[in-house]
């Protein structure tokens, strides 16, 4: 089977640091991959790497077999990568409904009635949007915006759907409820690449894991195994000792 | 005599006997080139504070109708009312620049070509008094006791006299303490406040200099044509000096000179050119407008970087002074330097901390984690003084919090998780900006040159904290190109030059390496023995659990763990904010 | 007295309406692309002198400004042929298409003699492109520039713009004849059709435009951008464009107020810079972001301007640039609350 994605050697820096140490990993049609770590692991630079939003300094990123290179977002988007951004970037005085539309703004021509349908199952997947279709984005709370940026990357109808982080900020309740709609989609046999914090929510819906510490991968496999692994926590919490006696 | 001197002083003698080498009509030309370039000088040490101005041309309208006016009525020498003038200018200035100057973004702009306009079209306005469109004529000569200066080449040579003294004074003040606050108007405010710098006066200051320089060469100009009407000073000649301050380039007062001689002779060539193929009018603006253009796409510094480029180096400047007396930090560690008590903050009905209680004692190495979204950055600007909390309090040193520019003086100093080190300035001179709370020189002394001894003992401080840190080589390196982790440490030596009691340090291993990494952790335990008490905020556990005596963990607003990294580390409430607890499984 | 007061009324609200079209276009390119543009006033000189050839029955020089910045346009895009020719011969002949069309609407008007109506369509056709051509010179190459930046290269463009206005159509004033001569009278006071022309047609372009944003989804697309580029970016709208179509939409306002304006008073390359400069002493008053604030501001100058005239004509911009200044503190403390 070939895979959708495949990064190798990615390496991405902000001006002389480096954010990112020469990651490489791939993911499946279907399949559901997460990456977790403490702040400052580089999660966030990756999505906006494979995102076009940071340019690479080295390494590939291939996706269905073309090399994505310097592409723009958009160009991306068109291509079928969308993001669901940790800062949500919504628009404040906007409605949710114009949200959903805009998120379809390359599927344009496909013609009202094909829309209006996939304007419908975004709906049904998070009804509380339907509740809200005419208020502005400006004024949900926390959670109805990360739904609404959520419904607004489904609209594209993506091949490989990237989360940044949806938990932040979030009343558990409300992290409860997206996070059964990835499941969902999950369900449904969506590809998505999910990067958070808390590793446990993480796990509870990826496939496979890998956990990032400072710019590198320090440990891999599949969920239910890096469930128990030790080096989990001590990504987070520091247990190395290299700096103690320097 | 090094040679840059004699360079110089070559130059200014070619600029100073060219009147009498030149045909009358050149002598012209050369004499307003020289006024333009007083006012483009002015410019461009506005650009250099980052500001921007669009009626120059109205502060040159200024010193002119005020000399002008004032000699022609009352017969007063013009010398006088020359100074006169430029002093009202100066006044008005104030005024408009205290006005004015809070704003921020694209409104600064706005404003300059509102009162531009305002001002210029106020010369034709009140006809009575300034003769209207049709201008004035009668004006006297410049002239001092009698004698009248109406020789053209000896004008001439008058003018560029003051060109060069304000092309000196502006680059000996570029050295000067105020010469460095003045690099970080541009776009490191909040780094300046937290090293003392009154942002805001100097800002003002900066703005009023710039406004004399216009008046300055206003009034040269009134008394050099003996007439004087509004249409020099509207905005096409605002929009002339700003392009001379670009095509000059703002990173030195020469770019001023550069520009006016440059802009000057291509608008006479090519008024002369366009004559011969019979066009009338100002087309020249043109291609004017288009060098604009092309300029700051292509070149945004301008040509004097690259006059720059072909001149021999200026030499060292002295560092052999004493270096400034420190304080010295007791080693009780008894002593508490900060207190935070119930500290609470709301950001539009978002509680980001809450009942916040944390204690700094003297000595101390304490670091501040949490995860993602915990309110550090908050909570770190609230001890810093870049943020007010809307509950509890913070005691700084047994005191209230001091205003955000006045807690250096009191003994706290930081650096950035971004790095804010002004990238054109060497390194030396960026970490000189530390000790601007420990030294005094202001504005008039930078412009002449009398702050040379005191300059001196801040560079030998400077040099001396260079050593310490390992970056003594780099010292006359432009800043901004060291690697990140050598800024990083160049940050470090900053705050030390500030001559702190407590450190505050934001993420100051981000994006570095190990090797880096390693070489911050020993610089911090040596200042952490030397009774520097230290508070870390930082992303690798690694580092952070490898060096502090004490943390203290934020979640959600809260302070939920403190105490030894070891015991931190094993703390479940610790754990369940970072890795998510069972309260977190999706069902 | 009452007649004195009504005629101001007219005249402001004359005024304020073709200010009006030129806040709209300031704030409809700063939101898009954050640039503070000088030279907006501009368009608005070359709408009324193309109208004025035009009417005149000559060929305007508008055209000859349109294809050379199309063919710098070609020019600029010579490295893309190594690495995508057939990219760049299709830009390319999409070019030579648009000039070689825009040149033969010209020609059809010329000699069909159209009515004022059409010709200001044609002047509209002329003078819309150039907008987009300017972006794509001077905002394009450097999206990410400051402010500042911004702001001396609008100044660059509005002089180089001005003084090809001046080598075109040199410093004479041209009249230009109304949409419809003649007026009526309302009471005691004389109002021009024209003013009522006016009214109409800026009022039917601001609904318009109401009408485009808020109901087709390029109109939503757009204010996307403006709102948040990288939102937009992520929903698949190319952000470049939206900046062009914003240019676009702004230069024909722009050019429609000076087609407005010219008939009152005549139009020469001077006079686009004073009236872009009052339409951001109204848009000021919204920031330079909000479209209804904008309108009060425009308004207010046109109040203003009309009275100051009556009263004490010499002072009219002294008044109307000190304005100025209060608005902006009040914006600038207004939006300092905001942040917070």
């Amino acid at each position: 089977m070939t895979k959708l994605l495949e990064v190798s050697a990615l390496t991405v820096g902000y001006g002389e640091a480096v954010a990112l140490d020469a990651i490489s990993f791939d993911v499946a049609r279907g399949e559901f991959i997460t990456f977790i770590g403490p702040n400052g692991a580089g999660k966030t630079t990756l999505l906006n790497s494979l995102m076009g939003v940071l340019r690479q300094k080295s390494g590939t990123v291939s996706f269905k077999g073309e090399d994505l290179g310097t592409l723009k977002p958009e160009t991306r988007v068109a291509r079928g990568i969308v993001i669901v951004p940790e800062r949500r970037e919504l628009f404040p005085q906007l409605s949710v409904e114009d949200h959903l539309r805009l998120g379809a703004f390359l599927r344009r021509r496909e013609g009202r009635a094909i829309l209006d349908a996939g304007l419908e199952r975004i709906y049904a997947l998070l009804p509380k949007l339907k509740e809200r279709r005419r208020q502005l984005a400006g004024t949900l709370s926390g959670g109805e915006q990360q739904m609404v940026a959520v419904g607004r990357a489904l609209m594209a109808e993506p091949q490989l759907l990237m989360l940044d982080e949806p938990s932040t900020g979030l009343a558990p309740r409300i992290t409860e409820e997206i996070f059964e709609a990835i499941a969902r989609l999950k369900a449904d046999g969506m590809t998505a690449i999910i990067v958070e914090q808390n590793a446990h929510l993480a796990f509870s819906v990826a496939d496979r894991g890998f956990v990032l510490e400072v710019g590198n991968v320090v440990a891999s496999g599949a969920a239910d195994e890096l469930r128990q692994d030790p080096r989990v926590l001590a990504a987070y919490l520091g247990a190395g000792d290299r700096y103690r006696d320097a | 005599m090094p040679r840059r001197t004699l360079l110089a002083l070559t130059a200014s003698l070619i600029f100073l006997v060219a009147p009498w080498l030149l045909p009358p009509f050149h002598v012209g030309i050369f004499a307003y080139a020289g006024i333009y370039a007083l006012a483009a000088i002015g410019l461009v040490l506005l650009l250099q504070a980052g500001q921007i101005s669009l009626g120059q041309a109205a502060f040159m309208g200024l010193g002119a109708y005020g000399s002008a006016l004032v000699a022609r009525a009352y017969g007063i020498d013009s010398f006088f009312t020359l100074i006169f003038s430029i002093a009202a200018t100066a006044l008005v200035a104030a005024l408009i620049g205290y006005i004015t100057l809070r704003l921020r973004g694209h409104y600064l702009p706005l404003a300059t070509l509102a009162y531009g306009i305002a001002l210029a079209s106020s010369f034709t306005a009140w006809h009575d008094v300034t003769g209207g469109a049709s201008g004035l004529d009668k004006i006297p000569p410049l002239g001092l006791f009698g004698y009248a200066l109406t020789d053209d080449r000896l004008y001439t040579q008058l003018i560029w006299i003051v060109v060069l003294l304000a092309v000196l004074g502006l680059s000996r003040l570029r050295n000067s303490r105020i010469g460095r606050a003045i690099a970080t108007l541009e776009s490191h405010d909040g780094m300046a406040r937290s090293f003392g710098i009154d942002t805001t006066v100097l800002r003002i200051k900066v703005f009023v200099f710039s406004a004399v320089l216009a008046a300055l060469a206003g009034g040269l100009y009134v008394h050099l044509l003996r007439f004087v009407s509004p249409s020099p000073f509207a905005l096409l000649t605002s929009f002339k000096l700003l392009i001379m301050a670009v095509v000059g380039g703002p990173s030195s007062a020469i770019g001023g000179v550069v520009g006016a001689l440059t802009l000057e002779s291509a608008q006479w060539a090519l008024q002369d050119l366009l004559a011969r193929w019979g066009a009338t009018g100002n087309l020249e603006v043109i291609v004017f407008g288009v060098i604009l253009v092309v300029m700051l796409l292509k070149w945004p510094q301008g040509l004097s970087p690259a006059l720059e480029r072909l001149l021999p180096k200026a030499k060292p400047r002295r560092s052999d002074g004493t270096p400034l007396s420190a304080r010295t930090l007791p080693a009780d560690r008894a002593e508490s330097l900060l207190e935070l008590k119930g500290i609470g903050i709301n950001f539009g009905g978002l509680q980001a901390l809450a009942d916040v209680n944390m204690q700094l004692k003297r000595g101390e190495f304490v670091g501040l984690i949490g995860p993602n979204g915990a309110g550090k950055t908050t909570l770190f600007a609230i001890i810093s003084g870049l943020l007010r909390q809307s509950s509890g309090t913070v005691t700084l040193f047994g005191g209230k919090m001091p205003d955000s520019h006045s807690i250096v003086r009191e003994g706290m100093a930081r650096t950035f998780q971004h790095v804010q080190l002004v990238p054109t300035l060497s390194v030396i001179d960026n970490v000189a900006l530390g000790a601007y709370w420990r030294t005094s020189s202001g504005f008039m002394r930078g412009l002449l040159a009398l702050d040379d001894a005191e300059n001196a003992r801040v560079l030998a401080s400077a040099r001396a904290v260079l050593r310490r840190v390992g970056l003594e080589a780099e010292a006359e390196l432009a800043a901004g190109s060291l690697p990140l982790g050598k800024q990083r440490i160049v940050e470090i030596a900053r705050a030390l030059l500030a001559d702190p009691q407590i450190l505050l340090l934001d993420e100051p291993a981000a994006g570095l390496r190990f090797q880096e990494k390693l070489l911050l952790v020993k610089i911090l335990r040596q200042l952490n023995a030397e009774h520097v008490t230290i508070l870390l905020v930082e992303h690798d556990m690694e580092l952070v659990m490898g060096c502090v005596e004490r943390l203290v963990v934020l979640d959600r607003g809260r302070v939920i763990a403190e105490g030894a990294p070891k015991d931190v580390q094993a703390n479940p409430a610790v754990i369940s904010a970072y890795l998510g607890g069972a309260r977190d499984k999706a069902a | 007295m009452i007649d004195t007061a009504l005629f101001l009324l007219v005249d402001g609200l004359t005024n304020g309406l073709i200010y009006a079209l030129l806040a709209l276009s300031l704030v409809l390119v700063f939101t898009v692309t954050r640039v503070v543009n000088i030279a907006q006033g501009e368009y608005v000189m070359l709408g009324a002198l193309t109208l004025a050839d035009l009417l005149q029955g000559r060929m305007p020089g508008t055209l000859y400004l349109l294809i050379g910045g199309l063919a710098l346009c070609i020019l600029l895009d010579a490295g893309r042929w190594r690495r995508d020719w057939r990219g760049a011969l299709l830009f390319a002949t999409g070019l030579i298409a648009v000039a070689i069309a825009a040149a033969l609407i010209t020609r059809m008007a010329l000699s069909l003699h159209f009515p004022v109506i059409a010709m200001m369509a044609v002047a509209l056709l002329l003078v819309a492109p150039l907008g987009v051509l300017i972006y794509r010179f001077t905002v394009h190459p450097i999206p990410d520039a400051s402010t500042i930046v911004f702001v001396i290269i609008s100044v660059g463009v509005s002089m180089a713009v001005q003084g090809l206005g001046l080598l075109i159509w040199g410093a004479s004033p041209y009249p230009v004849e109304p949409i419809a001569a003649g007026g009526l009278m309302a009471g005691p006071v004389f109002i021009p059709y024209q003013a009522i022309a006016i009214m109409v047609v800026a009022l039917l372009s601001m609904g318009g435009l109401y009408l485009f944003s808020e109901h087709t989804l390029i109109g939503k697309a757009l204010q996307a951008s403006a709102m948040n580029r990288l939102g937009a970016q992520f929903c698949g709208i190319p952000v470049n464009l939206a900046g062009g179509l914003a240019f676009l939409l702004a230069a024909a306002f722009s050019a429609l107020s000076g087609m407005l304006l010219a008939p009152l008073i005549t139009a020469n390359y001077e006079m686009g810079f004073m009236v872009g400069l009052k339409g951001f002493v109204g848009a000021a008053m919204g920031g330079l972001a909000d479209y209804p604030l904008s309108l009060a501001g425009v308004m207010i100058v046109g109040g203003l301007e009309s009275t100051s005239a009556y009263l004490a004509s010499a002072y009219r911009d002294v008044l109307v640039f000190s304005l100025l200044i209060p608005i902006l503190l009040w914006r600038n403390a207004r939006q300092r609350v905001e942040t917070r």
